[in-house]
Parts: C-alpha cells; sequence; structure tokens
C-alpha cells in the first residue's frame, strides 16, 4: 500500500514517543543534521556571493583601477595564507577521518594542528592589516595613501577589507568550533557511533577555505 | 580502501580514505602554486578566467572529497549547486544594469546648442504660431509637474516647493519680469534658492519656444524692445543672437574636485572669537555660517546631518579670499551667484549688510 | 481535556525552554501580534495626519520616522514571520505526521533570534528612531542623523531567525514525512511551505549582507553605495531588492497555500489541479528571483535592465493565475460552507486579485513611471500584503483555531469581523489607487487640497479596519479561554492535523499514522482522511 517514494523514515509499531528526537534512529538524524548543514551552508554562499557580486560589478566598471590598486596588496602574504588555509582543510579533513575510525589521539592531534595553522593565518593576517593601516590604504573615506592616485581606489580598499573581514569572522568562528570539538573529544564523546558535530563543523571549516580559494586570486592576483 | 570493521551498517556513512585525503591536499597546494605562477604571467583578459577557473576546481576538489559531496546522496549536490545558480542570476541581471548604462562620462558641457532636429529657427525672440505651439508641447513635458496644466503654480509637486511655483496667469511675483526675454533669462539661469532650475539642456530655440508660450498663458504682457533683447545676447540691428550660456563644467571634473582631500571636513567645534561688529556678526552666524563656517573656512554642516558634503563648482566655499569692495559683496550677498548653492538674501538692509561686509572682512583679515 | 500540549509541563520556565514546535507557533503567534498592534497603531497616526492638507497631528521628520516604523515593523516583525512561523511551525508537523520538525532546540533559538531582533530595532524607537522608509535607500540612509543603525542591526538579526525557520522546514519535510505520505500526497499547505523556505534560504542572506555593508556606510565610510565615495546608490537598490522582491513572496506563498487547504475543506470538493498548484508555488519561487529590478525603473536603471526585468515581471502573473483559476474551479459545483474561514478566503480571492492584477499595471514601463512612487504604488502592496497574506492570516486563524485551543470560535462574531475588515480595508485602501493615479506622491507629509477628500474617506476606512483587528483580538481571547470545547476534526476535513485530538496531545500523535490517501478526497458525503487505518 505504501508508494514507491516513501522518505526514509522506518516504521515501527511502537513508534517512538520520546519528544527529544522526532528521528526514528541516528542514521536518519545524521543524514536530517548533514542536509541541515548544507542548506546553511547554501546561506553562506549567498552572503558571500554578495560581496562578489560587488565586486564582480566595481571590477568589470573600473578594471584599470582594480590593476592599480591589487599590486599595493602583497601576493607573498596572501599566498602563504592560502596555503596556510588548504594545510588546515588537509589536517581537519584528516581529523574528521580519524574521529569516524575510532583513533580518538590522531584526532586531538589533527584538530589541534588545525588550530595552529588558523592561529598563523590570524597572525599573518595582522600584519597585512596593520602594513594597510599605516600605509593609508583603508576604506572609502578614510584612504590616505599618497602613491595610488585613481579616485576610486579608496573602493577597493572598501571591497578589501568588508570580504577579507567578513572571512576573518568566520575564521574566529571556526577557530572557536574546532575548539569546541577538541573538548568534546577529550571527553570521548565522539567515536564511529557518532560523530556528526565533527563532520559538520569540518563541512563549515572546508566552506571557509573555500571562500578564501576564490579571494585570493580575485583580490591579489588579478592583472 | 575502507576501513569498515569499527563503523555501522548504514548507508551514506562513508569514510574517505586517508591516502585520498593527503592527495587531494597536494593537489589543492600544487593548484595553488599554478596560479600564482599564472598571475605573474600577462595573459590580458583571460588572467581573470584562468584565475577563476582554477580556483573553481579547487572549490570542487574540496566540496568533492573533503566534504563528501561525491559520495553522498544528490540531494545535497543539488542544494549546494542551487546556491551558485541563484548568486549568477543576481550578478548577471544586475550586470544588465551596471554595464549598460550608456556613456554616462560626459566630457564637454552639457547644453545642447542645436535642436534635436537640427534646424534652427531664424528669428526665435519672434513670437510666431509654430513657436507658441512647440513652447506648449515642452510645457506639457517639461513644466506640467511644478507649474500646473494651465500654469497656475498648482502642479503635483507643487504642495513640497518652497517658493511655490509661479503662477503664469498672474502679473505679479515675477522675479526676472514678464517679458518673453526676462522669461528666457529665467530659463537660462534657473531662479537661485528656489526649484526652478536652469533649462540649458535644452536648444535655445526650444526656451525661446517656451517664453513665448508662458506668456500667451497670461494677460498681455510687454514686449521686448531692442535693449532688454540686447541683455540676453540678440542683436536686433544684426538680427543674430549669441549664445551666452551659464558656466559649467563637465561631470568628472566636477566628480574628480568632490574627491579632493581638501574637501573633507572641519567639523571641529569653535568657541567664537571676539569681534569688532557685533551686527554684523549676529547676521553672518544667522545667514552664512552654515555654509561658510565660523571663521569663513567653508563648510556645510547641520543640513544634512553633520557630515559635511560639498557640492561645488569651483573651489572651496571660503570668504577668507578677497572681497574687494563693498558694493559687489553687496551685489552678491543680495542676488545670491547664478547657479551656485549661494541663495539670495534680499531682506537685509543696508546696515545690516554694512556690518556684514566689515565682519566678513574681519574674518578675511584673521590669520 | 486530557493532557495535551498546553497543559504538559506547567509554568513558565518549561515554555521558554520547550523543543515543543507547537508552543514555538504560540509563541511566535503573542510576538508577532504585539508588533501587528504596534505597527498598526503606526499606521492608524498616519492616517490621522493624512486627514487633512497640512500638519494635522505631526510635523514632518516625525511623519517621515512613522512610515518608517510602521513599515519596518509590518514587513520585518509581522508579515514575514507571521504564517510560516505561526501556521507553518504548528502545522508542519502535524500535516506530516511527525513528532516535531528536524531540529527542534534550533527552532527554539529561532525564535529567540527573532525576539532579539525585533527588540534592537525597537529600541531605536526610544532613542532617534530612524527616517528613512523601511527601504533605507542611500545616500540619504548614510547620511541620516537618526538611529538607523540600530534598525539595520535588528533587522540583520531577524533575518537570520528566517533563515533558519526556513533550513528546519525543508528537512524536516525531506526527511519526516509519515510512511506513505508520498509527494503526490503531500497537502498544497506544506508545498507552498516548501517554496518559502526555499526562498527563505536563498534570499535572506543576501539581505543580511546589504545591511551589514549599509552599517559599514555608517560607521566606515565604506563607499560602496556613496556617490560622494565613488559609489553607485542604485547598487544598494539592486543588492536590497534581490530579497525584498523574493521576500514578498515569503509573505504571500504560504497564504495561498492555507487558501489551498481552506477552498476544498468549505466547497467539500476535491482541489483542482493540485499539481499546478504545486508546481506553481515553486514557478512562482524561481521567478520571484528574477524581477526585482521592477522596483528601480526609474532609478537611472539602464534600458536594457527596465526591458529585461519588466518582460520577466509580466511572468509572474502565469503562476498566480494558475491558483486563481484552480481555486475558482475547486468552488465551482461544490457544496459551499460559507464559515468565517471560507469568508476569508473569498476575501482573499477579491483583494488579492486586485492586487495582483494592479501589480501587472505597474510591471508596464509606460505606466510605472507615472504611478511609481505615489499612491498608486502603496495601494498595490497593501491590496497584496494585507489583502492577501493578512485575510489569509485570519482565516488560517479561524480555521486551526479549534486545533490550537481545542475550542470554538464564535462564528456571529467572526462573520461581524469579516464585515468590518473586508469593507474597512477596500475604503482604506481603493481610493490610494485613484489618489496615486492622479498624481498624490507617496511618502508625503502634506498633499494638494484636491485630494483631501479621498484622504478623509481612507482615514475613515483605517478606523473600520482597526475596529475590526481590535474586536477580532477580544473575542479570539475570550474564545481561547471559555469557547465551546472542539471535537478532533469539526471541519470533517482530511489532513492529518485532523487525525489527532483538539489540542494535540505533546507529541502530536498516539500512533505515528500510515497514510494511505492524498488531502483532498472530498464527496458531498463523505471524506477520506490521510491517515485512516486500513
Amino acid at each position: 500500500m505504501m508508494s514507491a517514494d516513501v522518505s526514509d523514515r522506518a516504521v515501527t509499531a511502537a513508534a517512538s514517543h520520546e519528544h527529544e528526537s522526532p528521528f526514528a534512529g541516528p542514521d536518519e538524524a545524521f543524514e536530517a543534521a548533514k542536509q541541515g548543514m548544507w542548506i546553511f551552508l547554501v546561506t553562506e554562499v549567498l552572503m558571500f556571493g554578495g560581496l562578489f557580486v560587488a565586486y564582480g560589478i566595481f571590477r568589470g566598471l573600473h578594471a584599470d583601477m582594480f590593476q592599480e590598486a591589487h599590486r599595493y596588496l602583497a601576493v607573498s602574504l596572501g599566498g602563504t595564507n592560502t596555503v596556510v588555509l588548504i594545510l588546515s582543510s588537509l589536517t581537519m579533513a584528516l581529523g574528521v577521518g580519524a574521529t569516524q575510525r575510532g583513533q580518538r589521539d590522531r584526532a586531538l592531534l589533527f584538530f589541534g594542528l588545525t588550530l595552529l595553522l588558523a592561529s598563523c593565518f590570524l597572525l599573518v593576517k595582522y600584519f597585512e592589516y596593520s602594513h594597510k593601516f599605516h600605509e593609508g590604504l583603508l576604506p572609502g573615506g578614510y584612504f590616505r595613501n599618497e602613491h595610488l592616485k585613481h579616485p576610486k581606489a579608496p573602493l577597493f580598499f572598501s571591497l578589501y577589507f568588508v570580504m577579507t573581514g567578513l572571512h576573518l569572522v568566520h575564521v574566529l568562528v571556526g577557530m572557536g568550533l574546532i575548539a569546541w570539538l577538541l573538548k568534546r573529544t577529550v571527553a570521548r564523546q565522539f567515536g564511529p557511533h557518532y560523530y556528526t558535530p565533527v563532520e559538520l563543523v569540518g563541512f563549515y571549516w572546508h566552506f571557509v577555505d573555500m571562500v578564501w580559494i576564490y579571494l585570493f586570486p580575485l583580490l591579489y592576483l588579478v592583472g | 580502501m575502507d576501513t569498515k570493521e569499527t563503523e555501522p551498517a548504514a548507508r551514506h556513512h562513508h569514510i574517505l580514505p586517508t591516502f585520498t585525503t593527503v592527495l587531494v591536499g597536494l593537489s589543492l597546494l600544487v593548484l595553488t602554486g599554478v596560479t600564482i605562477l599564472l598571475g605573474g604571467v600577462e595573459l590580458g583578459r583571460l588572467n581573470f578566467a584562468v584565475a577563476v577557473l582554477i580556483a573553481s576546481v579547487k572549490a570542487l576538489l574540496v566540496a568533492l572529497f573533503f566534504m563528501n559531496l561525491l559520495y553522498d546522496r544528490r540531494e545535497n549536490s543539488v542544494i549546494f549547486g542551487a546556491s551558485f545558480l541563484f548568486l549568477a542570476i543576481f550578478f548577471v541581471l544586475t550586470a544588465t544594469d551596471l554595464f549598460f548604462r550608456g556613456d554616462v562620462a560626459v566630457k564637454g558641457p552639457i547644453s545642447a546648442p542645436v535642436p534635436a532636429g537640427g534646424k534652427r529657427v531664424a528669428k526665435p525672440w519672434l513670437a510666431t504660431e509654430a513657436l507658441v505651439g512647440r513652447g506648449r508641447e515642452l510645457f506639457s513635458q517639461q513644466c506640467v509637474t511644478c507649474h500646473g496644466p494651465e500654469g497656475k503654480g498648482n502642479g503635483p509637486a507643487a504642495a513640497s516647493l518652497t517658493p511655490r511655483p509661479r503662477d503664469f496667469t498672474a502679473t505679479v511675483g515675477w522675479k526676472n519680469g514678464r517679458k518673453p526675454s526676462q522669461i528666457l533669462k529665467t530659463l537660462n539661469e534657473g531662479i537661485p534658492g528656489s526649484a526652478m532650475a536652469a533649462y540649458t539642456t535644452l536648444p535655445p530655440d526650444d526656451r525661446w519656444a517656451l517664453a513665448h508660450f508662458v506668456v500667451s498663458l497670461g494677460p498681455a504682457a510687454e514686449k521686448d524692445s531692442p535693449e532688454d533683447l540686447l541683455k540676453v545676447g540678440v542683436d536686433v540691428a544684426k538680427g543674430e543672437a549669441v549664445i551666452r550660456e551659464a558656466p559649467s563644467i563637465p561631470i568628472e571634473l566636477a566628480m574628480r574636485r568632490l574627491t579632493r582631500p581638501e574637501l573633507k571636513a572641519r567639523t571641529k567645534a569653535r568657541t567664537p572669537s571676539p569681534t569688532q561688529t557685533p551686527e554684523g556678526a549676529r547676521v553672518y552666524q544667522a545667514r552664512c555660517e552654515r555654509c561658510h563656517g565660523p571663521e569663513g573656512e567653508g563648510a556645510i554642516v547641520g543640513a544634512l546631518g553633520g557630515v559635511p558634503r560639498m557640492l561645488l563648482r569651483t573651489g572651496p566655499l571660503s570668504i577668507s579670499k578677497a572681497i574687494e569692495n563693498e558694493s559687489a559683496f553687496s551685489e552678491v550677498v543680495v542676488r545670491g551667484l547664478t547657479g551656485e548653492l549661494m541663495p539670495g538674501a534680499a531682506d537685509l538692509s543696508e546696515r545690516e549688510l554694512r556690518g556684514l561686509y566689515r565682519h566678513v572682512q574681519e574674518l578675511s583679515g584673521r590669520p | 481535556m486530557e493532557d495535551n500540549y498546553l497543559t504538559h509541563g506547567k509554568g513558565l520556565g518549561s515554555w521558554l525552554t520547550t523543543r515543543d514546535h507547537k508552543r514555538i507557533a504560540v509563541m511566535y503567534l503573542f510576538s508577532v501580534l504585539t508588533f501587528f498592534l504596534l505597527g498598526g497603531i503606526f499606521a492608524l497616526l498616519l492616517r490621522l495626519e493624512l486627514a487633512s492638507p497640512g500638519k494635522t497631528i505631526m510635523n514632518a521628520d516625525t511623519y517621515n520616522k512613522v512610515f518608517t516604523y510602521h513599515g519596518a515593523i509590518m514587513v520585518f516583525m509581522v508579515i514575514i514571520p507571521a504564517i510560516p512561523a505561526v501556521m507553518g511551525n504548528f502545522i508542519l508537523p502535524l500535516m506530516l505526521g511527525a513528532r516535531d520538525v528536524a531540529f527542534p532546540r534550533l527552532n527554539l533559538a529561532s525564535y529567540y533570534i527573532y525576539l532579539a531582533g525585533a527588540l534592537v530595532a525597537a529600541s531605536a524607537l526610544f532613542l532617534r528612531g530612524a527616517d528613512t522608509g523601511w527601504t533605507f535607500y542611500t545616500p540619504y540612509s548614510i547620511r541620516t542623523n537618526t538611529t538607523a543603525t540600530i534598525v539595520l542591526a535588528g533587522a540583520f538579526i531577524m533575518g537570520f531567525s528566517s533563515v533558519l525557520t526556513g533550513l528546519n522546514f525543508i528537512v524536516s519535510i525531506h526527511k519526516l514525512r509519515a510512511p506513505g505520505l508520498s509527494w503526490s500526497r503531500l497537502p498544497l499547505f506544506l508545498w507552498s511551505l516548501y517554496a518559502t523556505s526555499i526562498i527563505q534560504v536563498l534570499a535572506t542572506p543576501v539581505l543580511a549582507i546589504t545591511l551589514l555593508l549599509l552599517i559599514f556606510e555608517r560607521l566606515f565610510r565604506t563607499g560602496i553605495f556613496d556617490p560622494a565615495l565613488g559609489g553607485d546608490p542604485v547598487l544598494f537598490q539592486h543588492f536590497f531588492w534581490f530579497y525584498s522582491h523574493p521576500a514578498v513572496y515569503i509573505m504571500i506563498l504560504p497564504a495561498m497555500g492555507v487558501v489551498s487547504e481552506v477552498i476544498p475543506v468549505f466547497s467539500r470538493k476535491p482541489i483542482f489541479g493540485y499539481k499546478a498548484i504545486a508546481y506553481s508555488s515553486f514557478g512562482i519561487a524561481l521567478v520571484a528571483f528574477l524581477v526585482w529590478g521592477h522596483h528601480l525603473f526609474v532609478s537611472g536603471q539602464s534600458e536594457l535592465a527596465n526591458f529585461v526585468f519588466s518582460l520577466l515581471t509580466m511572468l509572474v502573473a502565469v503562476p498566480t493565475g494558475v491558483k486563481v483559476f484552480s481555486w475558482v474551479a475547486t468552488m465551482y459545483k461544490g457544496k459551499i460552507r460559507l464559515k468565517t474561514p471560507m469568508l476569508y478566503a473569498f476575501g482573499f480571492l477579491q483583494l488579492f486579485t486586485i492586487g495582483g492584477l494592479t501589480g501587472v499595471f505597474l510591471a508596464t514601463l509606460a505606466i510605472n513611471v507615472h504611478v511609481t512612487d505615489t499612491y498608486f504604488v502603496v495601494a498595490h502592496f497593501h491590496y497584496v500584503m494585507v489583502g492577501g497574506a493578512i485575510m489569509s492570516l485570519m482565516a488560517g486563524l479561524h480555521y486551526w483555531f479549534p486545533k490550537f485551543w481545542g475550542r470554538m470560535y464564535p462564528e456571529r462574531s467572526g462573520r461581524i469581523t469579516f464585515a468590518l475588515l473586508i469593507s474597512g480595508f477596500n475604503l482604506t485602501f481603493f481610493p490610494q489607487f485613484i489618489l496615486g493615479s492622479r498624481g498624490m506622491p507617496r511618502r508625503y507629509w502634506d498633499y494638494l487640497p484636491e485630494f483631501t477628500v479621498l484622504n478623509r474617506v481612507s482615514t475613515v476606512g483605517s478606523w473600520l479596519l482597526a475596529a475590526g483587528f481590535f474586536y477580532a483580538a477580544f473575542y479570539l481571547y475570550r474564545a481561547m479561554r471559555h469557547g465551546e470545547r472542539a471535537p478532533a476534526n469539526p471541519w470533517e476535513a482530511n489532513t492529518l492535523e485532523w487525525q489527532t485530538p483538539s489540542p494535540p496531545p505533546h507529541d502530536n500523535f498516539p500512533e505515528i499514522p500510515v497514510v494511505t490517501t492524498w488531502p483532498y478526497e472530498y464527496r458531498e458525503k463523505g471524506f477520506f482522511p490521510q491517515g485512516m487505518v486500513p
């Protein structure tokens, strides 16, 4: 009597009366949580995407200005940060894998490495930003640099600061989440039987990496 | 390759093999290097496309492997992919506006000396039926919103205007007069301190047409004498007109001026310095300080919410520049400056003007 | 009444920490109604000021602030959450045959985020307020000396609530359907919530970044939207309307879903064009994202963009027309029961049709140039938003009243209120079409004397509306406490929420039902509940 396209839920005669979870079992809950995370990442794509749209519009209108202004960004620092973040994604993926295999000590190591690499990212960003402040390469109305004379150049730096700034906030949040994973891993709350938060935080971190993968060439390398 | 011995028997709990994980990580690093290298190579317009392409490959690697989409339900890939589709819609449709505005970088004066059709009227200062008809057409496009369909000054926008638009059927209140040449002067210059703009974007023939039509709306007006016509550049004896337009500068130049550093705000509050001319200082404070600053250094504060902005045609609003003589000063103060933001203050008495002049001299003499 | 979700767990603490979607829905209900009252009071003040030309009760600066508050409150705090967060939260799991939404704790978080954002925005009322209009156009919104930043921050926070609710609903519909509840048996209210949730998830983040960028403009002078710093103010409008246009479909799609439920039940006939209505919800959701530029026709947008957006906007009338036609066809040869929910469904049809048609007029470039920023636009959007969404909210509040409270509302009071609302609404807003086409601009504190009579008529209409809403609040509250007890299925409807007691128990169903039919099997002499045990 049931049609072929029935949902995942198993039918049990003594259906769960617990209000804690509306799901039949842990697998269904995991699948749902994962999908929820993907939908959340959709919202992040659209939010960052708005900034990329602004970037695209201004770049299309003032390509020469972007050419000139982007030279004031340090490719070496941006490139270093790209490498750092990619490595951190790698360590994160290895940490998730270790948790899934029940290798607690390895998981701790990889989460710790991820946090270390993220801190490197922060440090490099600190140098970059302070250099910009020093040179007067500031957003919009605060722009003060004497060498970069194009009248629209302040807009480039507005975009630079808002895009990398929002990304930075996401890095900080991610670091908090990974630290939380570390704490819970120490407390032996994860393993092959349950690793939902680990996987989902991993997704978040990989997404943060993805955003930088686009930010780096578009801001630092475009030419 | 999967280490399945400790995992429960569920369908979508794929564990990425360590080897694959490391391989993908290395690929990402290699691609990063490629991107940086290619960034240094001059490929013209391709640079951008190549950079985005490589970035997309990297992003795909992260999504498919690190985020497991390759092994996950198709549903989740569709969900994630859909977001990029809508982002593309956002960009493309916004671009149909921002990239297709047309040439807004006007390179020269804005006014159009020749009408769209190309033909000029021989002696536009003489009213003809054709000219009045043309004026009626233009009036219904350009003027009705404020002046109303019968020119009574009761158009839909009139409710919000102070001073109200001129009632063309009345004989009083005309700032420049009711003769055609005087109406033309109004069209050429606008009325400072009101919403009546200068219609220099219309060809002069069209302005004459409007002038003749406006005259026809009210009771009979005086005709232009040769001296009147001379004032607007028409030499009747020679039968020709010299077009003297109000000064204007290209938009580009205006925009460059706007971003000059010296136009940044100077909003520090100052305690007023002692003055020798209290009456002039009083008038100055009430009428001039808002734009010219307490010391005459130039600023516009208050009216625009405390953020100084200037709309200029020439230099900063500073009256520290030399004021030649009292009568020229009074003329500027009473009439305002055509086409500038400086409004006229016709209500000041002789005594107030004198006091103001002395005060301004005092200010400009200050270090 | 036996133990139900209202009695399960006593005390304020049990409500504030609940994970029960039904209790969360009730909390949303009271918050939304409170903000509706606040926004409504601002509306009444506006109409009082406009009862005569010149100053009546407030000066122009205050007027600017009052219409800003009215718009921001009604859009962000009332209509966007109303049907999804109140009816959606309560009914969706029940209609799915589930015990709750997919993420109950996230649901509670959604509510608190909404409340926090609303309170942040409302706090501006005690400071310097905001006078930019709810649309916050630049450059004025950058310059204004008011506390607009706080209102922006509040709206930013509220956006996350909308997103998380949408996320919750999508995953619930995907993962929590009862056995036998296939896609082709899903009630249309759920189809509409599904489409709404997709819009919420895709569009709201762009609002978030827009508001954030505007806050940065004010705080850090970034200049992206500021012409004095080289930016483009029309770009702000693109950013703003990319969300705000789909937002109006967030408001109307659930409303249409309610109508799709009410009409078959009260016509005792299967819905006409089930698939068409379901697909049209997605059609509307898709086209919703393609048309935002029609708010920018006179902004200085390029001719190409004007052309493209006008063309695309015409398209949205098609799936909308499909729905209206299907509803009318459902009623044809049905056995109509004119109970209050059905009266509001009729009201919806009348008012939404007028509103929708005038939308087509506005999509026509040549007409738009004349009536844009006039009262014509004001009338148009009030017809669709109030005449559409609020009428449907009233329909839903009455239809599901017995399910929420286990009691019936008094039918006569329902009819009186409907009469007040439908007449008050038309009296308030129809004259505004005329005022607009004759040139009265919107957001103006003053107007030409020739517009006085119609403005006065409109103001009187607003008093009828107020009377209707106040009376409704009164009798609904009284019925909630002391109304006649209602059975599980007083309307003899098929959908799953009616196969459980009124009010439902804490975990919705004694046993998860097994679904065997689609929801619209109605015959003159019978009906076929979805969860009937075979």
